[in-house]
């Protein structure tokens, strides 16, 4: 029996079965939906078709008119899972979208290309820091190349993110303190939007805006990112966040007064200033996702390097500290 | 035994919150070389007196010694008195008003020339009244100075409230602590 050459294309792939999920879809779509997987059987590729329910599927196919498919589709974004959205809304970025009312051909050739570039890119599961947040706070990340606007809404709270500009906008007159603590909810829906539409149909509804960097720390003194594990490398500080004196943390201060000097790994830093390892990294990270964050501490820092301290300037130094409410590690008490 | 190394400073144009912000925090009532304001001068608010001088107070630590407490006007005219208030400070807090049109090249002068006086100093930058600047935006001041090179906390401040003015405190004996520790620290 001879092999076949390696570079004779295949035109037949060899009989796939794969399970897919569907979320919120509408009769006609649905019904295309159905017709589409009967056409891909003719490449053999077998597709069963089950409800959303979160058991393990191949990809997502959801419709982002009802809450069943943005709830669906909010899921499937966090957990990296290859999505298919149809939407009445125009939309751009990495997901895969067709319009409300797509033809049965479109479908299936949709639903092809989300399967072949999910079998191609099986890492997509993971993001490049290890952990997902929840869609809100993934969307308001500055460490990350910036993207389009994007429209969250999460029932009646809805924003437009603009990590470009560095600014929230709320489209509502909510209060803030509502936003902050729905912040880490998981019912997020995210929409991407094109410069135009944000310009045209959404800022002109913007009632008060935000800066996100600003945002972070307080959702930070709200605990509202906690995300231990996360800040494993090492990182110094660029510019010093906007403190909240009401709210912020003191013990934060000596964290940030550390990688303002150079750059820490948590566990050395944990160690230096006597903060537990969780708290360490815990502001590590709000330090990386508010976009404040170095890998390298340039050596021309500001007037805040000192000569060595003699012992009795040491002791005179920690009964100051400790008269404001500072317990210090690292030098010899008095 | 008195250290008399051991110094605050405060330094800020008039209306910055100096007096009132060495007030918050201290243990005694700070003794100020207050003046009425001319009627040519514009305050802004209800003040009727500003320090020409300086103020000075105390705050008690353990086993009685003190920690001197200075405000000290910003205005080149009266920086005769900084060199003498400076010596051996641990920190130099630098207050500005949001009100007035908060000028990043006046504070960075500053900077430069408490940096000069006092060598081994850490520096906090404290804003003021920025509840009634509602265009003041405090991220811009801050990349300001960076862009000057200086990598220096910059915090809002209410100069009446205890709590505000301490937090601006730790902040600068943090930076001080980390500066101190990294001088003995061996090299990565």
């Amino acid at each position: 029996m001879s092999a076949i050459p390696a570079c004779i294309p295949m035109t037949r792939l060899p009989p796939t079965r794969v399970r897919i999920a569907a979320a919120g879809l509408d009769l006609l779509s649905s019904t295309r939906v159905k017709v589409a997987c009967s056409l891909l059987m003719a490449e053999r590729l077998e597709i069963e078709l089950a409800e959303w329910d979160n058991t393990p599927v191949a990809a997502l196919i959801a419709h982002d008119a009802q809450l069943a498919g943005r709830s669906a589709i909010a899921a499937a974004e966090r957990q990296g899972l290859p999505l298919l959205v149809i939407s009445r809304q125009r939309g751009i970025g990495a997901t895969a979208r067709l319009s409300h009312g797509a033809t049965v051909r479109e479908i299936a050739d949709a639903l092809r290309q989300t399967l072949q570039q999910s079998a191609a890119s099986p890492a997509r599961t993971v993001n490049d820091g290890g952990v997902r947040l929840p869609p809100l706070l993934e969307r308001l990340r500055l460490d990350r190349p910036h993207r389009a606007p994007v429209l969250l809404e999460n029932g009646l709270l809805r924003v437009v993110v603009d990590t470009h500009n560095g600014m929230l906008h709320m489209l509502r007159r909510m209060p803030l303190e509502q936003l902050l603590d729905s912040a880490a909810e998981s019912s997020w829906y995210a929409t991407e939007l094109a410069l135009a539409e944000w310009e045209t149909r959404y800022r002109p509804d913007v009632t008060v805006s935000y800066v996100i960097e600003s945002l972070w720390w307080q959702l930070a003194a709200r605990g509202q990112c906690a995300l231990p594990g996360h800040a494993e490398g090492a990182i110094g500080l660029s510019a010093w966040p906007d403190l909240d004196p009401a709210t912020a943390d003191p013990q934060w201060l000596l964290v940030l007064a550390h990688l303002q000097q150079r750059t820490w790994l948590p566990g050395a830093l944990s160690t230096a200033t006597g903060m537990p390892l969780d708290a360490v990294r815990r502001v590590m990270s709000v330090l990386r996702f508010s976009g404040l964050s170095v890998d390298e501490v340039g050596a021309a820092r500001a007037r805040s390097r000192v000569q060595a301290p003699s012992p009795a300037q040491a002791r005179s130094f920690l009964r100051v500290a400790k008269r404001f409410g500072m317990k210090l590690l690292g030098m010899q008490h008095g | 035994m008195d250290n008399y190394s051991n110094k605050l400073v405060f330094v800020g144009n008039m209306g910055a919150g100096k007096s009132t912000a060495i007030r918050a925090i201290s243990d005694i009532e700070p003794v100020s070389t207050d003046m009425p304001i001319s009627s040519e001068i514009e305050a802004g608010d209800d003040k009727t007196l500003t320090t020409v001088a300086l103020d000075y107070s105390t705050v008690e630590l353990d086993g009685g010694e003190l920690l001197h407490v200075y405000g000290v006007p910003g205005q080149r005219y009266l920086d005769f008195m900084w060199p003498m208030v400076c010596e051996g400070a641990m920190g130099i807090v630098v207050l500005v008003n949001a009100c007035e049109g908060v000028a990043v090249d006046g504070v960075a002068e500053l900077l430069v020339e408490f940096g000069r006086l006092a060598p081994d100093a850490s520096f906090v930058v404290g804003v003021t009244r920025t509840d009634l600047a509602p265009g003041f935006e405090l991220l811009r001041f801050r990349d300001g100075l960076k862009a000057r090179g200086f990598t220096v906390p910059v915090l809002k401040v209410d100069a009446r409230q205890t709590l505000q003015v301490e937090f601006l405190v730790k902040a600068l004996l943090s930076c001080q602590h980390a500066g101190a520790q990294l001088q003995g620290a061996p090299a990565r």
